[in-house]
Formats: C-alpha cells, structure tokens, sequence
C-alpha cells in the first residue's frame, strides 16, 4: 500500500489512464478518476503523457494516399477464383494436402502392421518374432533385429534369420550390410515370407520364405524401415495439418 | 458531383453484391487511401502495404455477398486489419520486424521536433520523426498495435474495436493500454519527443 507520495487508490486507477483519455471510462467511473485525479499529481502527469504520446502518434502517422488503385479486375477474380495466392486458398489447399497425405500414410502404416504381425504370428517363429512395439519408433526402423540365429540344422551357412518385418528388400548385397548377421539359404520351415518380394533375386531356391534379395543380408529390416517411414510421413503430414489449420483458422476470421 | 458520383456506401454495396464489379470498384477508389495507410502502419512497409490492401479488397469483393452490417468501412478495415496480420505472418524476419535497437539508432539522428514554435503542421511533415515512431509501432505485437492503430488513428472506439477484431471489450482496453504503455518506454530514451507533444498541449494544435 501506497500512502504517500501518491494518493490513496492511485494503482487501482493507474490501468484507466489510456481509456480515460480514449473517453472510455463510463460515466460514473469517470466521474470517480476524475475527482482521483484532483489530489494525485502522479495520475495528471500519466494522463498528460497519455495524451501527449496519442498527440505524437496521431501526428505522425496520418493517412497516406494509396500509392496506386486496388481497383479489382476480372483478371485478378480469375485468379482469385482459384485459392488466392499464399492466403486462406491455399492455406486450405495445404490442409487437405497434408490430411490426404497423413491419412494415407496411416492406412498404408496400420495395414503394414497388420500384414507384417500376421505373417509373424503364422510363421509362429518364436525366434524371429519381434516386438510389435518396434514399430513405434521410427529410429528403429533400422535396428539391427539381433534375433538369434535359428538353426535349422545346418552350418551356419545355412541358417538364415528371417528378420521379422522383413518385407522382401530391394536389393540383397550383403556384404555390406551394418547388420552382421548369419546370412545363407533359408532353412525349410521357416514359414513366414510375409510378402513375397518381387525381386527375388532367388539365389536359394530352398528359401520357402525369407525374402530373396534379403537373404545376402538378414539384417535389414525392410519392414520396419517402411514403417518407420511412414510413422515420420504421417507425423509430419499431421503436424502440418495442424500448422496449416491453425493459419487458416486465424485469417479466415473475415 | 452529380448525385451519380455521390452514391452512398449502402448503394453501391447493395450492387457489388450483385456482382457489380463497377460499384464495387467505386467502393475501393473511395477507401483504398484508409485501408493502405492501416495497411501501411501495421506493416511498416510498402510492399506488404501493396500486398495486404489489394488482398484486403479482393476478400472483401468476394465476401460482399455475406456482409449485411451498415458500417462497410468499418468491415473493410477490419479485412484490411486481419489481412495485414496474415502478411505479417507471412513475411515476418525476412523484411518487416524491427528491433529496438534499429529505433534507438534512429534516435541518434537529430530529429526536429523541437521547433520553437511547433504547429501541427510541421510536426506532422517531419519525416524522421514519423520514421521511428513508425518503427516503434512496428516492436509491439500484432494485436497491441491494431488496437492503438484503431483507436488512435482511425478514431474507433473500444467497442468498435473489439466487434472489428473479435475480442472482448476487456482485451481490447488493455492491448490499448500496454500497447501505448510499450511505445511510452520506447519513447523515454527521447525524452524530448513527448515534451514536445506536452507542449503542444497549451496550444491548440491537435494534428
């Protein structure tokens, strides 16, 4: 609490300069800053700067001509007739764009899942079977799947690991693979090619399953790649969405 | 002249939203110095100034259709505000944003506001001087400056202003009150400006 210096009240009014010198106050309020004003030197000084500062911008800022005529042509509504540039049309445009492109990464992640935890689950492949909640985490899409090296019976040549998610890779050069895993024929039984690639580039005729050109490299694990892809593509499509909704909401106020 | 020139503003917007693109364009010649002055004071800038108003006004052709209030020029600026925002947006760091220091180096240069016998004219002709009050409006926040744009230069009231720009009453009392409060601070590193203004009080010089 103030006592001295100013007088009793002076912060309560020191919020109501600006509208007492716009005449905002209503009327009994008004009244009441103005007998305030009569014992506090404090608020007279803030309502003359007040004043003087509305002077100065006033002053300065007037009206300037219009450079040029903003007259509208009909070659402009032309124009305009489609999403006018970079405002509200467009902004729409980038919406639907960005919801298309989440919706259809989404749909193409969760039938990915789908597919990839079917295929999983009917190879009944303990060994192989990989954690569903890989798929959450786009950074593993990369993840050398350490599964442990089945044995079906032969030499390690033999014994291909089938990586779970492998969903037939593009190219089977193994030799350079980060992912130092067994690498051979598949063995008989394994089960679960899920998607038979279409590149088989079918070195081993024997593999019933693993997805030829993978079998140079078990390691790479072509599914969780494209789900990791499509995990970031729906992320940022929808963080997009958002952005671009958000814009639009804030100039379609017109 | 005629009273052909003279139609009112319910006139020619009751065409325009019939599609008549010559009333409407009556319409425009008739505010376009308004809407690219606030146009020009929330952007500081002429380009986006250009930018804005065109744009201001082709929405506002496009939207005539919908518009059933009577304060068209009130509709307009308040297109005109809201487009400018967008600009703003769209532009900001590249080309529009001032910093404070820019103002205070502005505030080195002499500026003559302080002739002995300051009438209004000549304060408003300083060139300088509207520089860095410009740029000093230009440090505030989009919505702080819309409001003491509003209120200060196109003489709307509060109430206006909050129909303009869809806020509450409340709000807009206080963007008017920090926004000046702001530019008051900026202000203090030259003192001599607003002394010169206060001085002007006793005369009856106002603008």
């Amino acid at each position: 609490m103030r006592w001295f210096g100013r007088a009793w009240g002076h912060d309560r009014w020191a919020g109501n300069v600006a509208a007492h010198v716009d005449g905002e106050l209503a009327a009994g309020e008004a009244l009441r800053f103005e007998a305030h004003l009569e014992g506090c030197s404090a608020c007279r000084a803030a309502v003359t700067e007040e004043q003087a500062l509305k002077r100065l911008l006033s002053g300065n800022l007037g009206q300037v001509p219009a450079p040029r005529s903003f007259a509208i042509t009909a070659a402009m509504l032309e124009r305009a007739g489609r999403p006018a540039r970079g405002t509200a049309g467009a902004g729409v445009l980038a919406m639907r764009l960005a919801q298309g492109v989440a919706a259809v990464a989404l749909i193409g992640l969760v039938s990915l899942v789908v597919v990839d935890r079917s295929t999983n689950q009917s190879g009944g492949d303990s060994t192989t079977a990989a954690p569903m909640s890989a798929e959450s985490g786009a950074a593993e899409s990369r993840a050398p799947e350490p599964s442990p090296v089945r044995d079906s019976g032969s030499s390690k040549a033999a014994a291909t690991v089938v990586p779970p998610y492998s969903a037939g890779g593009v190219q089977g050069q193994s030799a350079d693979s980060p992912i130092p895993q067994p690498t051979a024929a598949a063995p008989e039984g394994s089960g679960y090619a899920p998607v038979q690639p279409a590149g088989e580039t079918g070195s081993n005729d024997l593999a019933i399953v693993p997805p030829g050109p993978e079998d140079g490299d078990g390691g790479t694990n072509w599914f969780r790649v494209a789900e990791g892809g499509l995990v970031l593509v729906s992320i940022s499509a929808l963080g997009a969405y958002l952005v671009a909704r958000r814009a639009n909401r804030r100039s379609s106020d017109v | 002249m005629g009273a052909e020139v003279e139609q009112s503003d319910e006139r020619l917007v009751s065409l325009s939203r019939n599609g008549d693109l010559a009333a409407f364009n009556r319409l425009v010649e008739r505010y376009q110095g308004p809407v690219y002055s606030l146009c020009l004071r929330l952007l500081g800038n002429r380009e986006a100034a250009e930018d804005a108003s065109q744009e201001a006004f082709l929405s506002a052709y496009r939207a005539i259709p919908g518009f059933s209030g009577t304060n068209f020029r009130a509709w307009l600026l308040r297109i005109a505000a809201n487009q400018s925002k967008d600009e703003w947006r769209r532009r900001k760091r590249k080309d529009l944003a001032t910093s404070l220091e820019q103002i205070f180096d502005a505030f080195d240069v002499p500026v003559e506001v302080l002739d002995p016998e300051p009438g209004a004219e000549r304060v408003t002709e300083n060139k300088e001087l509207a520089a860095i009050v410009q740029s000093a409006l230009l440090v505030l926040p989009m919505d702080q400056r819309q409001a003491v744009m509003l209120v200060d230069l196109h003489d709307y009231r509060y109430e206006e202003v909050a129909a303009m720009t869809g806020a509450s009453l409340g709000t807009v009392k206080s963007r008017v009150h920090r926004g000046r409060d702001r530019l008051r601070r900026i202000f203090a590193a030259k003192p001599e400006l607003l002394a010169a203004y206060r001085r002007l009080d006793e005369g009856e010089v106002n603008e």
